[in-house]
């Protein structure tokens, strides 16, 4: 479950870091008076990008947190575990 | 964009994640083993993984704060504002998170989720000067 669980967040937020490089390319925009068209079609496209990003990391978030709510429960569960394990005594040993 | 600046940027970005990361796990943990006597195996593991919730998405959203109103430093109006509220949000949800993992803790749950991000704010800015 850990493995699936570490691959899954690192796909998730490879694809957020790489969106998130993109955002820079926002000043590079062509010339609203010049090319209008073009203009219009960068702006849709790096809105596009924007919202995908902000989308890409709240799953990441989501995905950590609740990995993170996982493996806490399967510690305390084998904290409690442990602990109950020396109450139940070994049978004596017959010679 | 070239294909080798974005993968230059994207490295550093999570260059810069892992960094702040690790320097968080370092000094929260101090402060938790040191301070509040939170030695055990169990304890050690509760307060990594919940910085391993915290820390990461909240210098993603800090990230995208910062890229989003144009701020270059912590220092920056906006961003000191929301630096601020997350921090907030972030000692809240370790409180809420340790309360329920230790209980044998949940008294001081509060007052350890509050000195260990303090001091962890106080190092990191020490630090980097609010960049």
């Amino acid at each position: 479950m850990r493995t699936r669980f570490a691959r899954c967040s690192t796909v998730m937020l490879a694809a957020a870091v790489w969106l998130t490089t993109a955002i820079p390319a926002w000043a590079n925009s062509p010339n609203p008076e010049q090319y209008p068209e073009a203009a219009k079609r960068y702006e849709q496209t790096m809105e596009r990008l924007i919202w995908g990003v902000l989308g890409c990391t709240g799953l990441v978030v989501i995905v950590v947190i609740i990995g993170v709510v996982l493996l806490i429960r399967w510690i305390m569960r084998r904290k409690a575990a442990r602990e109950a394990a020396p109450a139940q005594s070994p049978p004596p040993e017959t010679p | 964009m070239t294909l080798a600046e974005t993968a230059r940027i994207a490295g550093s970005l999570l260059g810069s994640l892992a960094l702040a990361l690790g320097l968080t796990l370092i000094i929260e943990l101090a402060v938790a083993a040191g301070v509040f006597g939170l030695r055990a195996k169990h304890e050690l593991a509760v307060i990594a993984l919940v910085n391993i919730a915290t820390n990461p998405a909240l210098n993603i959203i800090l990230t995208f704060a910062g890229l989003l109103t144009g701020s270059r430093s912590l220092a920056d109006p906006p961003m000191n504002v929301i630096l601020a509220g997350l921090e907030i949000l972030v000692v809240l949800v370790e409180w809420r998170l340790i309360a329920w993992a230790l209980p044998d803790r949940r008294k001081h749950a509060f007052i350890i989720s509050l000195a260990m991000n303090a001091t962890s704010l106080a190092v990191g800015l020490l630090l980097f000067g609010g960049r």
